[in-house]
């Protein structure tokens, strides 16, 4: 069982290593870069919203000011990319806490509204204080990293972002398997009983905010680092929402689903660009499906795979 | 010896007098029962207790410490669980994380045990070994790799029972645990409360609608109506007492009681 496991490790591993040596379609790279880039945010949100159940529409605000803390690192600064790396994840975790604080009381349709509301106020000063953001003309001119002078191209800032977010995986995995985890889905299920069963839900809660914002500041820094350019309408409330959809499409609660939510939410666009105008209007009809027919979303921690062999219990029910 | 003092507790809800100037203390290792017609206040002294509501008055002193305005969180930190009349185990979780939930607060693990695999392995592995035997004393470790809501609902109320002894509190707040068992579930579980007083030396305070059952465990029954407490002594006394009777009863009944006597 455990070679089996393995093995598809090592299968998924070997593609995405070759990828690149195949594909020498820019667009197909900017894809799969992009793919890990959503993949390592709606990770963090999967955390607040999957394992926690705190309904956050803030998660885009948290992505931007990742990208702009290490921009404006790299470019006013001149820090080293790695340092503002760090820091912009010090920062998104930073106003995870400080968002944390005062809206935690909130629970449900009012905390969405009050991470809305942090969402917009971010959007209002990167568009309005030009002095330091250059509002809407956006920040153009972001370094790219480069290892002993020699710039990362497309193919060496793939394998370095699939590491990343391979390790952005495993980290969260271990979260969610650990007492962490457990704490967090004793919050999401019930909120008073886990107080009466010893747990500080306040300090859990922002816990939980602050290490959302460290993925979502790492996605955004990636991000800028990668794009270059970045501006406000990057960050809006559209973009929480579709990562939003992106945990509930994918499964909600499970460390995988959400990431199969963001490859499909990212590739589906892309797929029905032919439609023109009408590919959200197809998408939408998939999402709406989707939720009537598979409510938990399309992982589930219940799922079988076709190749893995049957649970002995149940094949001796003759299931 | 007195382990936890409520001296004139009250809690008003606008205009509702919920629990009115309630006195009572409740002796270490003893089974108090707290008994009373519906609407009592019995839910909401419990509720005092254990940090959900600020007093509105009084003040409830668990080993020469107040009690008022402490966090839910941590009076279960110093030593007060409890259990809920309506069930509330966490519905996503199997029956052994349940149980490791309660265990947290004692353990206390921080973030840095997280990345640190030696301490990572051993706050685990206390917590299962703690969990598991928690669930062994309520005979429910067969269960214990099942999502919780899917037991029947009187091994429900011993997961929630289990969860409430796995920290190893000197306080046990039990609200109507025998609630919609049958006979012979009610019994093993009553059984099972004087082993916590017995065995684990612990003070259980109970709510409980059975008379039959609060008779037969309890070693003083304190007795509540309208917010006010109106009897309170060892059972015998207290049952025979008119004023419970009445407040059970009403005053037919009353005389209904006495001529049958």
């Amino acid at each position: 069982m455990r070679g089996a496991k393995l093995l598809q490790y090592l299968i998924l591993g070997a593609i995405l290593v070759v990828v690149p040596l195949v594909v020498h379609s820019g667009y197909v790279m900017q894809i799969l870069i992009m793919l890990a880039i959503y993949g390592i945010l709606v990770l963090g949100l999967e955390i607040i919203l999957g394992q926690t159940g705190l309904f956050s529409l803030a998660q885009a605000a948290f992505y931007g000011m990742g990208a702009y803390t290490s921009a404006l690192l790299a470019l006013r600064l001149g820090w080293p990319i790695w340092l503002a790396t760090i820091g912009a994840m010090a920062t998104s975790a930073l106003f995870g806490a400080a968002i944390g604080f005062p809206v935690l009381r909130l629970r449900g349709d009012y905390l969405a509204i009050a991470t809305l509301g942090f969402g917009e106020i971010f959007q209002l000063i990167t568009n309005n204080w030009n002095s330091l953001t250059r509002g809407p003309m956006g920040l153009p001119g972001i370094p790219r990293p480069h290892v002993f002078g020699i710039m990362f191209d497309r193919t060496m800032y793939y394998y370095m972002i699939v590491a990343i977010f391979f390790i952005a995986l495993i980290t969260a995995f271990h979260l969610c398997r650990s007492f962490l985890g457990r704490t967090f889905r004793s919050i999401r299920d019930d909120e008073d009983a886990a107080e009466f069963m010893g747990i500080n839900i306040t300090k859990y809660k922002i816990l939980s905010f602050v290490i959302g914002g460290i993925f979502a500041g790492l996605a955004g820094s990636l991000f800028a680092h990668y794009i270059t350019f970045i501006s406000p309408d990057t960050f809006t409330y559209t973009d929480s929402e579709m990562l939003l959809a992106m945990v509930f499409l994918g499964g909600a609660g499970t460390v995988i689903g959400p990431v199969i939510g963001a490859v499909i939410l990212t590739l589906l666009p892309e797929v029905f660009q032919f439609l023109v105008q009408w590919d959200m209007f197809v998408i939408g009809v998939i999402m709406v499906l989707v939720m009537i027919y598979r409510p938990q979303g399309i992982w589930t921690s219940d799922i079988r795979w076709p190749w893995s062999r049957k649970d002995p219990a149940l094949a001796a029910q003759g299931k | 010896m007195f382990i936890l003092k409520i001296e004139a507790a009250s809690k008003y809800f606008g205009g509702v007098r919920a629990v009115d100037a309630v006195t009572a203390d409740i002796e270490e290792g003893k089974i108090t029962s707290i008994i009373g017609p519906n609407g009592a206040g019995k839910t909401t002294l419990f509720n005092l207790i254990t940090g959900t509501y600020e007093l509105t008055s009084g003040d409830i002193i668990f080993h020469d410490r107040s009690l008022n305005r402490m966090h839910p969180h941590v009076i279960h930190s110093l030593g007060i669980a409890r259990t809920f009349q309506n069930i509330r185990l966490f519905p996503t979780m199997s029956v052994l994380e349940n149980v490791m939930i309660g265990f947290h607060s004692k353990l206390k693990p921080g973030i840095v045990d997280l990345f640190i695999p030696n301490r990572y392995r051993r706050v685990e592995q206390s917590m299962k070994e703690r969990a598991e035997a928690a669930l062994n004393l309520l005979d429910i470790l067969p269960h214990a790799g099942l999502k919780a809501v899917s037991l029947p609902y009187g091994e429900q109320r011993r997961v929630e029972i289990a969860r409430a002894l796995v920290s190893d509190p000197e306080i046990v707040l039990l609200d109507e645990p025998s609630a919609g068992m049958n006979v012979g579930e009610g019994k093993s579980l009553m059984q099972f409360i004087t082993r916590i007083r017995d065995e684990m030396h612990k003070t259980v305070i109970v709510i409980e609608h059975n008379m039959r059952v609060v008779r037969w465990i309890s070693d003083r029954i304190i007795v509540l109506d309208h917010g006010h407490k109106i009897a309170d002594g060892d059972p015998e006394q207290v049952l025979h007492d008119p004023r419970v009777i009445e407040a059970y009863l009403g005053k037919s009944g009353l005389t209904n009681y006495a001529q049958v006597n």
